[in-house]
């Protein structure tokens, strides 16, 4: 605090106060949906794998979210971006063996190297450019899974 | 119409319910409003000793609920004002003695007779609260700046809001000005961002309501008390006048911050 606002008594905000106040609202969210803190990681988990299982999943871009405008009204925001360029292509409608016209539709940049030469495009692609495959989960939630 | 039948709560124990019934009682009863007051904290007698009543009890609140006295029997006439009164709770019996059906009731049958109808609950969220809300026209939630007492009043929200009660109004008792300027107390704009409710009335911490409830005389017959004042006020809204917010300023001038500066405090 400056001499000026020592003088002049200026309201400071980061006492415990305003710790209390965040506190508070974070508790009450929970409180008033009665979902614990905990049981809503485990919901934002079980959601997530079940997306994964459909499509790829941005994990690093996930928000979800409670939001509760008034007292209330509460509802869960989820924003789950897919994985990058991804999202139309599903891993199991490819077979190893087929070539099909889904793979020009992909941007060039993620076709894989070899494209053309080896016909199966699709797993190569899958295990190469974006992370998890489909029906396992995330690194991060299968561990965090574990623990709880 | 009648009385206002206006119940006094919190959810956590200890806020200061009763010493809140009792001021509003008197300073109700100041405004000339004919007042009876019903201790609905059966088992646990309080508002008798806080409104220095306690010796007059005869008959109470079960003893009429099981038809053993009149209503009127049950009534006890404060001291200085002949149109106050208080219904005291049962001390031998639970609050299953009573039932929510039982409350509306006795309140009927006072509502034409009098203004308000001013019934303080026990703490908690069981039997009791619903038999201090169950005749309720307005609810009044006492809580205190701190993070245990906001919680409890937002879970009784929420509960008045399911019983079609709600929202309430808050009454933020104990507000300690000097640490809410040092940002280490919740503010009364603080606790209504929280609960999202309006604030009927702000109480300051006050060294005089502890000798006032010792002595049996609530704080809101001392024309000295901060406290007292507020109370005052919060009749007064009941009441369905405009009365401002109180400015709870704590009287620092000047030269009281420098020493306080160079005091290094």
């Amino acid at each position: 605090m400056s001499l000026w606002d020592r003088l002049l008594r200026r309201t400071t905000r980061d006492g415990s106060s305003s710790v209390a106040k965040n506190r508070l609202q974070v508790v009450l969210v929970h409180d008033r949906i009665n979902l614990p803190p905990e049981r809503l990681r485990e919901l934002k988990e079980e959601l997530l794998a079940v997306i994964a299982r459909y499509v790829a999943v941005d994990h690093d871009s996930v928000a979800i979210t409670v939001e509760q405008p008034d007292r209330s009204s509460s509802r869960l925001i989820a924003e789950i971006p897919f994985g990058k360029g991804k999202s139309l292509l599903l891993d199991t409608s490819l077979k190893d063996d087929s070539y099909t016209e889904d793979d020009d539709l992909r941007p060039e940049a993620d076709r894989p190297a070899d494209d053309g030469t080896r016909p199966p495009a699709a797993s190569a692609d899958a295990a190469q450019a974006d992370g998890p495959a489909a029906d396992t989960p995330p690194p991060d939630s299968g561990a965090t899974a574990a623990d709880a | 119409m009648g009385a206002t039948v206006v119940t006094i709560t919190s959810g956590k124990g200890g806020v200061g319910k009763s010493t809140t019934t009792a001021n509003l009682g008197i300073a109700l009863a100041k405004l000339g409003k004919k007042v009876v007051l019903i201790d609905a904290d059966i088992g646990l007698r309080n508002l008798d000793v806080i409104m220095g009543l306690e010796n007059r009890i005869v008959y109470d609140l079960v003893d009429v609920v099981e038809g053993r006295s009149k209503l009127r029997q049950a009534m006890i006439k404060h001291k200085q004002f002949p149109d106050l009164y208080l219904i005291p709770a049962a001390q031998t019996r639970d609050k299953t003695a009573v039932s929510p059906a039982d409350m509306i009731q006795i309140c009927n049958k006072l509502r034409d007779e009098f203004d308000f109808i001013v019934i303080d609950s026990p703490a908690g969220i069981e039997r009791g609260f619903r038999n201090a809300v169950a005749p309720a026209d307005r609810v009044l939630i006492v809580t205190n700046p701190e993070v245990s007492a906001v919680r409890d009043a937002d879970r009784v929200i929420g509960l008045l809001e399911a019983e079609n009660k709600g929202p309430g109004e808050i009454i933020l008792n104990r507000l300690k000005m000097n640490m809410v300027k040092k940002g280490e107390m919740l503010s009364a704009h603080d606790v209504t961002d929280i609960l999202g409710i309006a604030i009927i009335g702000i109480v300051p911490e006050d060294e005089l309501v502890i000798p006032a409830s010792n002595s049996g005389v609530p704080v809101t017959l001392n024309d000295q008390s901060r406290a007292g004042i507020a109370f005052n006020n919060i009749a007064r809204r009941l009441t369905g006048e405009n009365v401002p917010l109180m400015k709870l300023e704590e009287h620092t001038g000047f030269f009281q911050r420098l020493a306080r500066f160079f005091g290094g405090s």
